[in-house]
C-alpha cells in the first residue's frame, strides 16, 4: 500500500483529464509529502468547493498514513 | 446493462479500490436503495470499521463526500450515495430523531424556542422532516456552515 498510490487513485476519479495526473511522494524518515499536479482546468475538481475535496482527500490520506506509522501530507501544486 | 445496475457495479468497484488503497480491512456488505429510489446505501463492514469511522464520523464522511464527487464526475449527479458502517449512522439518526422529539415537547412545554446542536444537512433534514409531523412547532435553520443548528420554535397562538 502506497500513499502515492491512493493520492493517484482518487484524483483520477475526480479530473476530466486523468493522463495529466502526476503525483510524486518525497519521503523523509518519518514523514513524506505527497505533491499533486493535475491540469489548470481540473484544479477546482481536486479542490472542490470550499476546499472540501481536498480535506476529504487529506483525512484519508492520514488513515493511510496511520496504518503504516508515517505522517503523509497532501500537497496540491497550482 | 440497465443504468441502476451499471450504478451499482461502479460503486461498489470503486468503494472497493477506495478502501483497499487507504488500507482499510472493510468490504461492501450491502447495496441497497435508501429511503427513497434516488438515495443508494452502501453498508461496509470488516475488522476496521471503527478507524474507519472515525471520530465524530469524520472519516466516514470523508470516505462518504470522495464516493459522492468521484460518482458525480462518472456521471451519475442526482442519486445520493449514503455510506454507512456498522450501522453507525442508522445509530445515530435513531439518536437524532429522539433528540428532535424530546427538544419539540420541551419547546412545547415551556412555549419558549429550543436550539438544537449543531448538525449535518442531512441530519437537520432529519430534524425538519421529523418535527413536521408534530402539531404545534416550526423549525428554523440558523447559524453559518459547521455551525449551522435546526431552532425549534412553538407556533403563537
Amino acid at each position: 500500500m502506497q500513499m502515492k498510490d491512493l493520492i493517484e487513485f482518487m484524483a483520477k476519479a475526480l479530473v476530466d483529464n486523468p493522463d495529466n495526473v502526476d503525483v510524486r511522494e518525497i519521503e523523509g524518515e518519518q514523514s513524506s509529502v505527497v505533491e499533486l499536479r493535475v491540469s489548470k482546468e481540473d484544479l477546482g475538481k481536486v479542490i472542490g468547493k470550499q476546499g472540501k475535496t481536498a480535506r476529504a482527500m487529506r483525512t484519508i490520506l492520514s488513515a493511510a498514513s496511520t496504518k503504516i506509522r508515517k505522517r503523509a501530507m497532501l500537497d496540491i501544486i497550482e | 446493462m440497465s443504468d441502476d445496475v451499471r450504478i451499482e457495479s461502479w460503486l461498489e468497484d470503486f468503494v472497493g479500490k477506495l478502501l483497499e488503497h487507504a488500507g482499510f480491512d472493510l468490504w461492501v456488505e450491502e447495496l441497497a436503495i435508501g429511503s427513497d429510489e434516488n438515495e443508494l446505501r452502501l453498508e461496509l463492514g470488516g475488522p476496521d470499521a471503527a478507524r474507519a469511522i472515525g471520530r465524530d464520523g469524520q472519516m466516514l464522511d470523508a470516505l462518504q463526500y470522495l464516493v459522492t464527487a468521484a460518482a458525480a464526475h462518472a456521471g451519475m449527479s442526482g442519486r445520493r450515495i449514503l455510506l454507512d458502517i456498522e450501522g453507525y449512522r442508522k445509530r445515530r439518526e435513531d439518536r437524532v430523531r429522539e433528540q428532535a422529539e424530546r427538544a419539540a415537547t420541551e419547546a412545547l412545554e415551556r412555549g419558549e424556542p429550543f436550539d438544537l446542536e449543531p448538525m449535518s444537512p442531512r441530519e437537520r433534514r432529519l430534524v425538519h422532516l421529523t418535527v413536521a409531523g408534530i402539531e404545534g412547532i416550526v423549525t428554523e435553520s440558523h447559524g453559518e456552515g459547521d455551525e449551522r443548528y435546526v431552532r425549534l420554535l412553538p407556533k403563537s397562538k
